[in-house]
């Protein structure tokens, strides 16, 4: 994987619980630590758009599903466990 | 690797495991490295994919948790929240995630719902209590906005009020992150639109009524869906705050949650609303006639009725307990002479640089105030004596009156005589202060002093206090003092319910004195404690000398003083007081309101302990202290007894009506009996029964009457 490759992540929540805000401050902070500058970060909220969740398969929310790069890779939960995120998204590979 | 049918767990496991985990309450899935389901019980299926059945081989992804974690699912049936809990396992060799999932969207209601009300009371309460600390309207709806978002769980809080020359509603307090750019961006609120037409807020003016959303983003009447979307709000209150009868301004609160509000929140939200509004409501009255009643309009200064609320207030902290002050009155000398010679206007003139120029030479603005016509009055606190008084005085008065005054071209030279009370020496309230140092005032002018201190003969005024003092304790060693009883009655009945005791002394040498005379005193030498056990042992035993007369009496309710609920161990006295006479049961306490919110929480305590004695509390002269609805429904008391100033004016002014009205029936809401005092007109009665008032008390059925007659009036 190129490191200047764009990274395009989308996390589906439902509403600004508190297990969403935590999932995406998680998010954040990864993001930055590891992907700082290569990354877009789309929140979708599914009380808002549901539609958007047919597209990628949601089943439970929050999840966060790596569009780009390919192949899509999804994660469950509220992403406190960093090392699963960093292991589920492949992130590994670019360093 | 063996091919495996759908929810049947691994062999090897045995068939002991499948059936535990077919019959698991809890959805258990496997879930592989690449966030495929490999394994799903059926009630996992449930869980998840109630309608297909389906769930192996599908992609949810790969549980990144440390602890539980709260997921929602979007169902058919609608959403559900499912606590998830996910443990690293072995699958067919390969690191995968047991998943294990439960449903906790009714246990979470419960819990929110509790959460919420909880919050809301929180938020209730803090608003109340900022009531009664803020008398200033523009700091009160910052801290109520702050308070919804703290305590009461809103994410933005915010109040308008009608603005009254464009009758637009704008923003005066907010709070909560984003509320600025929020209130920046959304469109001018209007009030005069068709009822039920425009926005939640303008519904909400125009229709003077509750307007909600629990859902925002499925209501067509919300117009900035996507401002909600971003801030994270899916549900919204406003409530209207009336003034004067007319809608005056918007609470408007905004929450995270769909379907935040309920019926109860919506109660209690509707009170937090109504207390703003009281509020307003006072203090809006209070600004109109403030200036006018508490400021001298000629010179800016506070006049006599403010000077003494603040020294009263100043005479009451603590910290004044062992200090001395002194209280001056000044008399501008020949201002009658200015007033005739250049004219009342420049006598005003005169009046107004003299008020300025004194107020240098004063520590706090607030304490130079003008008295009347050529009096000034003002506080020196921390003195040391008579001595350091008059040290400053020969210093200041020249200061002051060194450079002439310059009033139309005229130069006017002048001075002032000054008189002098000393606290504590001179007098323990600011009238009394007050009126000696205007004593003083006149001695200087008659000896020609500059100054001259309040002098009556000390020795043998303390000697009479001393006499009385003594007097006092004479009579309680020669049971001097008698109780009287104020029957209460039933207002439907019209049957005796209760009897009030009153203290009355009948001094061999002095014959029966008022207790104006001699209570305060009491209250300052401590004797009222002795006095107030006396009272209760004898209304015990007065109880029971009915009984065994076999007049079967009402209870007995006794009065409380300061000092006696002030004691650290007040309830001890009371149960020794009571036990040396006979069973506590029929004997209870009546306590004035503003003492009983003196030191609400320090009393709570104390009155739980009272409760546990059998004793019924009433609250007294309900209405003249500044109770928090809030501690009222806290407070362990059984009955409230409406202050007889309202009683009184009841009749001819409708305030006071509503006003009662209000009383009787917050009363009745939190299950308190009401009784009115001071019923001495037929009238008065007649509209006390109207609103349901339980008992009176006053003239009209009985005055205050000695053990005999008592026992009289329960034959019938």
């Amino acid at each position: 994987m190129k490191p200047d490759e764009k990274w395009v992540l989308r996390l589906y929540i439902a509403g600004m619980t508190p297990t969403a805000e935590r999932a995406l401050a998680n998010l954040k902070a990864i993001c930055e630590e590891h992907l700082e500058g290569r990354y877009s970060l789309e929140v979708t909220n599914l009380l808002e758009s549901p539609a958007l969740a047919e597209g990628d398969q949601i089943f439970a929310v929050p999840t966060l599903v790596r569009r780009l790069p390919p192949p899509l890779r999804k994660i469950i939960g509220d992403l406190s466990n960093t090392e699963k995120v960093v292991i589920g998204l492949d992130i590994k590979t670019l360093e | 690797m063996k091919k495996r049918s759908a929810n049947s767990p691994p062999e090897k496991q045995g068939d002991i495991f499948k059936v535990f985990v077919d019959n698991a309450v809890d959805g258990l899935l496997v879930i592989d490295s690449d966030g495929i389901v490999r394994f799903a019980n059926p009630s996992a299926i449930a869980l998840f994919a109630p309608e297909t059945g389906a769930l192996l081989g599908l992609h949810i992804g790969v549980p990144a948790i440390r602890e539980s974690t709260e997921l929602t699912v979007a169902r058919p049936d609608g959403v559900r929240h499912l606590e998830m809990v996910a443990t690293e396992i072995l699958w067919e060799d390969k690191v995968a995630s047991l998943a294990s999932l439960r449903d906790v969207t009714d246990r979470n209601e419960a819990e929110k719902r509790v959460r919420r009300l909880t919050r809301v009371y929180a938020l209730l309460s803090g608003v109340n209590s900022a009531i009664v600390r803020i008398k200033d309207a523009r700091e009160l709806l910052p801290e109520a906005c702050r308070l919804a978002v703290r305590a009461g769980g809103f994410r933005i809080a915010w109040v308008g009020l009608v603005d009254p020359v464009d009758r637009r509603v704008k923003p005066v307090a907010w709070e909560g992150a984003g509320a600025l750019d929020y209130l920046d961006s959304a469109p001018e609120i209007r009030t005069d639109r068709e009822p039920g037409t425009g926005n939640i807020i303008e519904q909400t003016v125009t229709g003077r009524t509750v307007v909600m959303s629990n859902d925002i983003q499925n209501d067509p009447r919300t117009l900035m869906k996507r401002e909600y979307g971003e801030l994270g709000i899916n549900s919204l209150i406003a409530l209207p705050l009336v003034v004067d009868d007319a809608v005056a301004g918007v609470v408007a609160l905004y929450a995270s949650d769909t379907g935040f509000l309920d019926d109860e929140e919506v109660r209690l939200l509707t009170e937090v609303a109504g207390d703003i509004s009281f509020a307003l409501q006072h203090l809006k009255n209070e600004e109109k006639v403030a200036y006018l009643s508490l400021y001298d309009s000629l010179t800016g200064l506070p006049n006599r009725r403010q000077f003494v609320d603040r020294l009263g207030q100043l005479l009451s902290t603590e910290a004044l307990k062992d200090g001395k002050l002194a209280v001056l009155v000044g008399d501008i000398e020949r201002l009658r002479g200015i007033n005739e010679t250049l004219g009342r206007r420049a006598g005003d003139e005169f009046l107004r640089q003299m008020a300025q120029r004194a107020l240098r030479h004063v520590t706090e603005p607030k304490w130079l105030a003008r008295i009347g016509a050529d009096h000034f009055a003002s506080v020196i606190s921390a003195v040391a004596g008579p001595d350091d008084v008059a040290r400053r005085l020969e210093q200041v008065i020249p200061e002051l009156f060194r450079e002439p005054f310059e009033v139309d071209g005229t130069e006017v030279r002048t001075s002032m005589k000054v008189g002098i009370a000393l606290y504590p020496g001179d007098g323990a309230d600011p009238e009394t202060l007050l009126v000696n140092a205007e004593v003083a005032l006149r001695n200087a002018k008659q000896s020609g002093e500059r100054y001259a201190f309040f002098a009556r003969d000390m020795t043998a005024r303390a000697g009479e206090r001393l006499a009385l003092e003594n007097k006092l304790r004479q009579a309680l060693e020669r049971e001097e003092f008698v109780l009287h009883y104020q029957p209460k009655f039933d207002a439907r009945t019209g049957a005796i319910t209760g009897l009030e005791a009153l203290i009355r002394w009948r001094s061999a040498e002095l014959g029966l004195v008022p207790p104006a005379k001699f209570i305060g005193l009491m209250e300052e030498t401590g004797i009222i404690l002795q006095a107030g056990a006396w009272a209760m042992r004898r209304a015990a035993l007065d109880h029971r000398r009915w009984a065994e007369l076999g007049l079967n009496p009402p209870r007995v309710a006794v009065n409380v003083s300061a000092v006696q609920l002030r004691q650290r161990n007040f309830v001890g006295a009371v149960r020794e007081a009571l036990l040396s006479g006979v069973s506590p049961t029929a004997i209870d306490l009546e306590i004035t309101e503003s003492l009983m919110m003196e030191d609400v929480e320090g009393n709570i305590p104390k009155l739980n302990d009272l409760r546990a004695l059998g004793i019924e509390i009433a609250i007294d002269d309900f209405g003249t202290g500044f109770s928090s609805l809030s501690y009222l429904a806290k407070l362990p008391v059984q009955a409230l007894k409406i202050d007889r100033s309202f009683v009184v004016e009841m009749t001819s002014q409708t305030a006071a009506m509503t006003l009662v009205r209000t009383m009787i029936s917050l009363a009745h809401s939190l299950g308190l009996k009401v009784i009115a005092e001071g019923v001495d007109a037929e009238e008065q009665a007649k509209y006390l029964r109207l609103l349901r008032c339980d008992q009176m008390q006053g003239y009209l059925f009985s005055r205050p009457v000695p053990f005999d007659e008592v026992a009289a009036l329960l034959r019938g």
